[in-house]
C-alpha cells in the first residue's frame, strides 16, 4: 500500500518510454505524465489517514512529509503544464523532458517520505543526475554545459564525503535508521565520542551543499543563470522543499538538535547564508544571478523557520506558510520569465540587467504581469501586505525572544539591503524606453490563461493573510 | 466611525484607479468626494457631543475606541483610539490632503489614476498611523507610508530637474526610512518580549506595554534609544536630515506638501505617544543633549536657509529649524510649552505647507526655483506676492498669528526650565526673520528679470488661501478654541 505512490510515477516513466520508442508525441507523454501526477496527489489525498500510522523499513509518513510532497506533486504539475505550452512551438525532440522532469520527482519525493540512509542517499542521487540532465537541455550555451558540469563534479564530490561519513556512522552503530541514531547517541557518551559528531556533521555539510547555503553556494548562481526558467520553476523550489522535509523528519526523529553543537552549526550557516545572500546580490548585473544570490538568504530564513519548530507561540503555523510563500513566489517569478521569453524582452534579461533597464517598458506591455511581478517581489522582500512580511515578523520575534542576537542584527540587515535589491528592480518596470526592440509580442490564447494562472497565485499571497489570522 | 476614516480613502483611491479607463478627468473627482466624505467624518467626531444632542445620533457610532482581534495568539488587535491631539493631526492631514488635490486640479498627470491612488493611500497610511494604539498597526502603516511617497517621486517627479541623479536622492530617502523602520520593528520586538518574560502574556497594546517599568540594563536601554533614533530619524533632526531636502526637490508639485505636513509629523507624534511615557528612567539623562540638538538644528537649519539659491532648499532648511524648535519643546517636560508645542505643530504645518504651494505656483511660471533668475515679481503677480509674505511673516512669527503665541509659550517654559540658554536661543528669531525676509527680498523686489504675463489663483485657491490665512490669525488671536476639550494628561 505505502509504496503507491512510488509504483504510479516509475509506470508513468516507463510508459512515457515506451511511446518514445514507438512514436514521438508531445501531447501523449505530457497528458501520460499528468496522469501519473495527478493519480499520485489523489493516493495521497485521499488514503492519507490509512497512510500516516504504517510502519515500514524504508519510509515514513507524518503531516510534514506528506504536505512536502504534495507541494512538489503540484509544483512539477504546474512545471510541466507551463512546458506544454512552451515545447510545442520548438521543433527539436522534447520529449525526454517529462521524463527527467518525472525522474526529478520520484527522487525528491521518496526523499521527503525517507526513513533509512539508503534511501536518503539513492534519492539524492536521482535529484542530481536528473538535475544534470535539466539543466542542460534547451540551451546550447557555453554557461549551460559549464554549469551543468560544474553541478555534476561538485554534488558527485559532496556525495562521496557523504557516504564517508554514513560510513562513518554505520561503522559505530551497525545500523542505518535515523532513530537508532538517538538510541545510539544516548548510550555512548556522546561528549567523549568525536566521530558520531564528525559523521553526522559530514553529513550535514553535504546536505548544506545540496540546499546551497553560503560558504557551499558557489556553484548555485552559476545553475541560475544558465538554466532556463521552466527548469529553475521547479529547481528552485522542489530540491529546497523535498532537503527540508527530509531535515525536519531528521531532527525530529534524531533529536540531535537538543545536543548545542549541531544547534549551533546549524544557526551558524543560516545567519551567514542570510546575510551573505542578500549583500552579495546586491553587486550583480544579471537578474536570473542576482535572484540565484537571494534564493540563498531565503533558504536561511527556511532553515530559522525549521529550527522554531516547537520552540515559538504559531511556529508550525508559520513554517507551513513559509514554504508555500516561498513555493508561491518562485512559481510566480520563473513563470512570468518563461511566459517572456517568447517575446523579445526575455533575450536580453541575460545580458546586464540594471545598466540597460531590461524590464522597463513592461508595464505598458503586459500590465496584468507586471503587477503580478510587482506583488511577488513585495513578498519576497517582506513588506507588509503581503504573507512575507508576517513571515519574517514571525522569524524576528522568534529570534528576540531566545535572545539571538547576532541572527536578528543579520535578519535586520539582509531586509535592509534585500528591500533595496528588490525596489530597484520595481522601479525598473515603469521606465518608459523608446526601442524598437521593444514591441509587444502578442500572447496566444493559452499564455493569456497562463498570464491570469500567474496573476490569482500572486493575489492569493495578499489574501492568504487573511486566513491566518 | 473610526476605521472609516482608514479605509474611506483607501477604497476611494482604487474607485478612482479603475475610473481612469472611462476619462481622464474622474479619478480627481472620485479622489475629492472622498476627501470631503472624510472630512465630513472627522466634523462629526470634532463636535461629537453637540450633534448628538441636535440629531439623535447614536452614541455607539462616535465611539472613541475600536478594536478588532486579528491574531489572538500573538496579542495583535486592530485597535484605533481617538482623542484630541490625534483628531487635531487628523483634521490637518485631511485638510492639506484637500490641499494638494484642488491645487493640482489643473495640472495633466501621466496616468491621473494612478497618482490619485498613490495620493489617497499615502493618506490613509498617516491617518491609520495617528490613529492606532497597536504597534503592530502603527509600524504596518508607517512601513507602507514609504512606498507611495517614492513612487510619487519617481513616476510624477518633477521631469524638469530631473537629471539621472534624481533616482539617487530617492534611495537616500528610501534607505533612511528603511533603516529607521527596522530598527523601530526591532525596538517594538523586544519591549514585547519584555512584557512577556514579565507577565507571560504576548500582546502589543500600547496600553498594556507602557505599564512595564524598564529597568537600567542594555536592553532596556537600546529599547529606548531605538525608538527615540527611529523618530528622530523621521523628523528629521540634523545628523539625519540628508534626505530631506532633495526628496522634496525632486518631488511632484503637489506631494512635498504631504512630505513635508505628515511625514515629519509621524516622528513628532511617535515620540509624543510613544516614547516619552515610557522613557522615565533615561529622560533626565537624554533631556539636556536633546535640548542641545533642538539648538543644534535651528541654527544650523537657518544658516543654511540663508545660505542657499534655491526656493525650495531654503523652506525645507526652514523646516528643519522649526523640527529643532519641536524637539526643544519636547524634552523641556513644561506645561507651558506643551501647550505651545500644539499650537506650533498647526501653525509651523500650516505656514510652511503653504509657502510650499505657493513657491510651486511661482515655479510653475518660471521654470526654475533658482533665486539668482527671480526678482521683481511683485509687478507681474497678483495675489502671490501678498500670500507668500503673510506666511513667510508668520513662519519667523509675527505678532498677531499663530507661531509667535506658540514660540512665545515655548520660550517661557523654555526660560523657567532653563533661563541661561533660553537667553542664547532668543537669538536664534533673529536669525528666522533674517533668512526669511531675504529670501522674500529676493524673490519678489528688485529688476524684473524675465517677462511675464499676470497669471491668477483661481477662485477655489484663494479660497482655500484665505482660509488658512484665517485660520493663522485666530489661533494667534483666540488660541483658546484649540484647547476646547483638551487635556494634555490624555497624551500620556
Amino acid at each position: 500500500m505505502e509504496f503507491f505512490p512510488f509504483i504510479i510515477i516509475i509506470c508513468s516513466i516507463s510508459f512515457g518510454m515506451f511511446f518514445i520508442i514507438f512514436k514521438r508525441n508531445n501531447l501523449v507523454i505530457f497528458l501520460n505524465s499528468i496522469l501519473g501526477i495527478l493519480l499520485t496527489i489523489y493516493y495521497l489525498l485521499f488514503f492519507k489517514d490509512k497512510l500516516l500510522y504504517k510502519k515500514n523499513f524504508f519510509f515514513h509518513f507524518d503531516k510534514f512529509s506528506i504536505f512536502f510532497s504534495l507541494l512538489i506533486l503540484t509544483v512539477i504539475l504546474i512545471t510541466s503544464i507551463f512546458a506544454y505550452f512552451y515545447l510545442d512551438k520548438k521543433k527539436i525532440y522534447v520529449e525526454e523532458y517529462y521524463i527527467l522532469l518525472l525522474l526529478f520527482l520520484l527522487g525528491s519525493v521518496s526523499l521527503s517520505f525517507s526513513k533509512h540512509v539508503s534511501v536518503f542517499f539513492i534519492s539524492i542521487e536521482i535529484i542530481t543526475l536528473s538535475t544534470v540532465g535539466l539543466i542542460y537541455f534547451f540551451n546550447n550555451n557555453k554557461n549551460s554545459l559549464e554549469a551543468s558540469l560544474k553541478y555534476m563534479i561538485f554534488s558527485s564530490f559532496s556525495s562521496i564525503f557523504m557516504l564517508f561519513g554514513i560510513g562513518i556512522i554505520y561503522f559505530i552503530t551497525g545500523n542505518l535508521e535515523y532513530e537508532n541514531l538517538y538510541l545510539i547517541i544516548n548510550k555512548f557518551d556522546i561528549y567523549k565520542n568525536i566521530v558520531i559528531f564528525l559523521g553526522i556533521s559530514i553529513i550535514l555539510f553535504s546536505i548544506f551543499f545540496k540546499m546551497s547555503l553560503f560558504p557551499f553556494h558557489f556553484i548555485f548562481p552559476d545553475v541560475y543563470q544558465a538554466s532556463s526558467p521552466l527548469y529553475l520553476m521547479c529547481f528552485s523550489t522542489v530540491n529546497k522543499l523535498s532537503f527540508f522535509s527530509f531535515l525536519i523528519y531528521f531532527f525530529s526523529s534524531t533529536l540531535i538538535l537538543k545536543i548545542n553543537f549541531f544547534y549551533n552549526l546549524v544557526q551558524i550557516f543560516s545567519l551567514l547564508s542570510i546575510f551573505f545572500g542578500n549583500l552579495l546580490a546586491l553587486f550583480q548585473n544579471n537578474v536570473k544571478r542576482l535572484l540565484g544570490y537571494a534564493s540563498i538568504s531565503q533558504v536561511g530564513y527556511l532553515i530559522v523557520a525549521v529550527l522554531s519548530l516547537n520552540r515559538f507561540e504559531l511556529s508550525e503555523e508559520n513554517a507551513f506558510f513559509y514554504f508555500l510563500n516561498y513555493v508561491i513566489c518562485n512559481i510566480c517569478l520563473f513563470g512570468s520569465f518563461s511566459i517572456l521569453k517568447n517575446g523579445y524582452i526575455y533575450r536580453e534579461i541575460d545580458n546586464s540587467f540594471f545598466k540597460k533597464n531590461i524590464f522597463s517598458n513592461i508595464f505598458y506591455t503586459y500590465p496584468l504581469l507586471s503587477i503580478s511581478l510587482f506583488i511577488v517581489f513585495f513578498s519576497i522582500a517582506g513588506i507588509p501586505p503581503t504573507i512575507g512580511f508576517l513571515n519574517k515578523f514571525y522569524i524576528l520575534s522568534y529570534a528576540i525572544h531566545n535572545n539571538f542576537w547576532i541572527l536578528t542584527s543579520s535578519i535586520i540587515f539582509s531586509s535592509i539591503f534585500g528591500t533595496y535589491l528588490y525596489f530597484k528592480i520595481i522601479v525598473s518596470f515603469y521606465n518608459k524606453i523608446k526601442d524598437e526592440k521593444m514591441y509587444r509580442c502578442r500572447f496566444s490564447f493559452f499564455e493569456n490563461i497562463l498570464e491570469i494562472f500567474i496573476f490569482i497565485m500572486s493575489i492569493s499571497l495578499i489574501l492568504y493573510n487573511f486566513f491566518i489570522l | 466611525m473610526l476605521p472609516f476614516l482608514v479605509v474611506i480613502p483607501l477604497f476611494g483611491g482604487i474607485i478612482s484607479w479603475f475610473s481612469q479607463k472611462f476619462s481622464n478627468k474622474l479619478p480627481r473627482f472620485f479622489a475629492i468626494v472622498s476627501i470631503i466624505l472624510m472630512l465630513l467624518i472627522n466634523i462629526l467626531f470634532f463636535f461629537n457631543d453637540i450633534f448628538q444632542k441636535l440629531f439623535f445620533f447614536n452614541k455607539n457610532l462616535f465611539n472613541n475606541n475600536f478594536s478588532i482581534v486579528c491574531i489572538r495568539k500573538l496579542g495583535i488587535n486592530f485597535s484605533l483610539y481617538n482623542d484630541r491631539f490625534s483628531l487635531y493631526m487628523i483634521f490637518l492631514t485631511i485638510f492639506l490632503g484637500m490641499v494638494v488635490l484642488i491645487f493640482s486640479y489643473n495640472e495633466n498627470y501621466k496616468s491621473p489614476g494612478k497618482f490619485y491612488l498613490n495620493i489617497l493611500f499615502l493618506i490613509s497610511n498617516i491617518i491609520g498611523s495617528f490613529l492606532s494604539t497597536n504597534l503592530f498597526f502603527f509600524f504596518l502603516f508607517i512601513e507602507i507610508m514609504i512606498f507611495p511617497i517614492c513612487f510619487l517621486n519617481i513616476f510624477w517627479g518633477d521631469n524638469k530637474i530631473r537629471k539621472k541623479n534624481n533616482i539617487n536622492y530617492i534611495k537616500n530617502f528610501f534607505i533612511h526610512s528603511q533603516i529607521s523602520s527596522m530598527i523601530m520593528l526591532l525596538s517594538i520586538l523586544l519591549l514585547v518580549n519584555y512584557y512577556h518574560t514579565i507577565n507571560g502574556v504576548w500582546t502589543f497594546e500600547f496600553n498594556l506595554l507602557k505599564t512595564v517599568f524598564l529597568n537600567k540594563d542594555i536592553i532596556e536601554n537600546f529599547i529606548l534609544y531605538g525608538f527615540l533614533l527611529s523618530f528622530i530619524i523621521k523628523m528629521p533632526v540634523v545628523p539625519f536630515h540628508t534626505w530631506l531636502p532633495n526628496t522634496i526637490l525632486y518631488s511632484p508639485k503637489g506631494n512635498s506638501v504631504d512630505l513635508i505636513g505628515f511625514l515629519s509629523k509621524v516622528g513628532v507624534y511617535g515620540l509624543l505617544r510613544f516614547f516619552i511615557p515610557i522613557s522615565e528612567n533615561i529622560f533626565h539623562k537624554i533631556q539636556i543633549f536633546m535640548i542641545l540638538l533642538g539648538i543644534i538644528n535651528v541654527f544650523y537649519g537657518t544658516f543654511m536657509a540663508s545660505i542657499k539659491n534655491n526656493l525650495k532648499h531654503i523652506l525645507s532648511y526652514i523646516n528643519i529649524s522649526h523640527s529643532g524648535i519641536i524637539l526643544l519643546s519636547i524634552f523641556n517636560l513644561n506645561s507651558l510649552s506643551y501647550e505651545g508645542l500644539l499650537l506650533y505643530i498647526i501653525s509651523s504645518t500650516i505656514s510652511s505647507s503653504m509657502l510650499f504651494i505657493l513657491s510651486n505656483k511661482i515655479y510653475s511660471k518660471l521654470n526654475t526655483y533658482n533665486l539668482k533668475k527671480m526678482g521683481g515679481l511683485w509687478k507681474v503677480l497678483n495675489f502671490i506676492p501678498g500670500f507668500f509674505l503673510f506666511f513667510s511673516l508668520s513662519n519667523f512669527g509675527l505678532p498677531g498669528t499663530g507661531n509667535f503665541i506658540s514660540e512665545i509659550l515655548i520660550f517661557i517654559g523654555f526660560f523657567l526650565s532653563y533661563p541661561k540658554m533660553s537667553i542664547f536661543f532668543t537669538f536664534s528669531l533673529i536669525f528666522f526673520a533674517f533668512c526669511s525676509l531675504k529670501m522674500f527680498h529676493r524673490i519678489f523686489y528688485g529688476n524684473l528679470k524675465n517677462c511675464l504675463k499676470n497669471f491668477d489663483l483661481n477662485i477655489f485657491e484663494i479660497l482655500l488661501i484665505l482660509f488658512f490665512a484665517f485660520l493663522l490669525i485666530l489661533i494667534g488671536l483666540f488660541p483658546n478654541f484649540i484647547f476646547y476639550k483638551f487635556n494634555f494628561l490624555n497624551i500620556f
